[in-house]
């Protein structure tokens, strides 16, 4: 045997890997004789004790954690509940920094599900249009956005949603309906632009859920006070939008969100005693099933949305965010 | 009397699974998380990575799983292959680990076809720990195509024809990556090893007090 024969069989030697025995042997009687070959065989042989120590040290501390097992348990369960082909898409992640780790270890079970389902419900009935930018305004719409001016949207008066079914229908989009006497329409009202080009407002740093809600109200929304029955969405209307901050994730990326549009009614005044944000993608081409424009290139894309949880885990409004 | 307990195989619960049993997709994810992850995370070196990895490889078995076809190979493979597209992605995205050493297409390793003889134990005057890092990064510096037949083949114990399976290529071609990327390695290590063993010693006369 030679050099570049026992070169061939190296690797398996070293990696004690079964082999022909007279290949075997003749390569260890070649290591025997050239010095060379035998100083390849021992780091060969060293090289496979160092990879099996880092196999096992790993095997020992690395899994995925525990938030992986309990996203996907959600999405199994929404899947069962709703065995639409568009639950299946629905990615589920946990809402940056919801409250305290801890704290969220122990909701997000119980409330994933939740979300997962109302997600999954939203892009099967399609009930969302979210509205970033709307036509011309009707002369109603005009006024009051002459009364409003460019400041905070104040509280306005319960527009009241007609539910079609068990799920909330968002039948205006907040600012549209400000007319408690005009009833709303019970379709979706299809926005001109895609959400590229129609992009919501911003919106305060979102590094804890109720913080979230606590930074917006402090930049002057307060979802309890405000449009409580309007079916608007205070929340994304703040000051803080209107001053430009951007949403900081908390890996630093700055995220520009749509305004919260109720599920329910009074969905965006929701208390934020308790509230949670639950992060979930949907498949941009679900849009398209919500009456919304979609750009081809990017069907395949998905699309980020909040989702804003009650205190007793219902989904009470969404938004959009890229 | 002893009663045989059989634990369902792969195939068993992921047809529980797909009949809607989630009893079935625990027990499976939490037989085949600790794989994929860890495959996921030796290759990229990134915690984030591996664990979305994870979960896009249980979602996308919860979506597809009809596409498994047992007689290709097992459902280990299968998760394998699909955590294998996921990293490729993101290791595309976001390019965090620039091969330090360059693939050669001359089958040589990559000192050059300088076959040095080693002088000393590659790893040897190195505690456990930083034995096992000094590796990590070792394979960590590799080319993708040859870390993922070192991760498949020496980390988790593939044969040459699951690694294949899993990679979409020939038996011969897992066994030739393999054996340049462990001559790589040895490279590597070695170069690590004597820029220890050459660390410059404080020289008083350089020294501008």
């Amino acid at each position: 045997m030679n050099c570049q024969e026992f070169k061939s069989l190296m690797p398996d030697l070293a990696r004690e890997r079964l082999m022909e025995a007279t290949a075997r042997e003749s390569a260890l009687a070649h290591a025997d004789a050239c010095v060379r070959c035998a100083a390849q065989l021992a780091d060969a042989r060293t090289l496979t004790v160092g990879l099996h120590a880092f196999a096992a040290a790993s095997a020992e501390t690395e899994n995925a954690p525990a938030r992986v097992e309990a996203a996907l348990l959600a999405a199994f369960r929404a899947r069962g509940v709703n065995a639409s082909p568009a639950a299946s898409l629905v990615q589920m992640h946990p809402a940056p920094a919801v409250g305290t780790p801890h704290r969220w270890m122990r909701r997000a079970v119980a409330t994933a599900a939740t979300a997962a389902a109302a997600a999954a419900l939203l892009v099967t009935f399609g009930v969302v249009a979210p509205r970033w930018q709307t036509d011309a305004p009707s002369p109603q719409q005009a006024s009051n956005q002459q009364q409003a001016g460019k400041q905070l949207e104040k509280p306005q008066a319960a527009s009241p949603v007609a539910p079609a079914s068990a799920v909330a229908i968002l039948v205006e989009p907040p600012g549209s309906n400000d007319n408690a006497s005009t009833p709303p329409t019970a379709g979706l009202t299809v926005a001109k632009n895609t959400m590229r080009h129609s992009v919501g407002r911003r919106v305060a740093a979102r590094s804890r859920t109720s913080a979230v809600v606590r930074a917006e109200r402090g930049s002057g929304v307060a979802p309890e006070n405000e449009s409580a029955a309007s079916g608007r969405a205070p929340v994304a209307a703040s000051n803080g939008a209107s001053n430009g901050a951007a949403a900081a994730t908390n890996d630093g990326e700055v995220e520009i969100a749509t305004e919260f549009m109720p599920l329910v009614p009074g969905g965006t005044s929701t208390s934020t005693e308790g509230a949670q944000l639950v992060r979930v993608e949907l498949p941009r081409s679900a849009l398209a099933s919500m009456g919304l424009p979609l750009n081809v290139e990017s069907s395949s894309e998905r699309v980020k949305a909040d989702v804003l949880l009650g205190e007793d885990g219902m989904a009470r409004a969404i938004r959009f965010v890229r | 009397m002893i009663e045989a307990h059989t634990t369902p195989g792969d195939d068993e619960l992921l047809r529980q699974m797909l009949a809607g049993s989630e009893e079935a997709f625990t027990t499976l994810y939490r037989r085949r998380q600790g794989g994929v992850y860890r495959f996921a995370l030796q290759m990229s070196g990134s915690t984030a990575i591996a664990e979305d990895v994870t979960q896009e490889v249980f979602m996308a078995l919860m979506r597809e799983a009809q596409k498994f076809d047992p007689a290709r190979g097992s459902l280990a493979a299968y998760l394998y292959g699909i955590a294998r597209h996921h990293v490729l992605r993101s290791l595309q995205k976001d390019r965090a680990h620039v091969p330090l050493v360059e693939d050669c297409d001359d089958g040589e390793a990559a000192s050059g076809g300088v076959q040095l003889v080693a002088t000393g134990d590659l790893l040897s005057d190195l505690a456990r720990g930083e034995m096992i890092e000094r590796v990590r990064q070792a394979v960590l510096a590799l080319p993708a195509h040859y870390r993922e037949v070192v991760v498949l083949c020496e980390l988790h114990e593939m044969s040459y024809a699951e690694a294949a399976i899993v990679l979409g290529c020939a038996v011969g071609t897992v066994r030739s990556r393999l054996h340049r990327a462990r001559a790589m390695l040895v490279d590597k290590l070695r170069a690590a090893r004597e820029s220890d063993a050459s660390s410059p010693q404080v020289n008083s006369r350089r020294c501008f007090a």
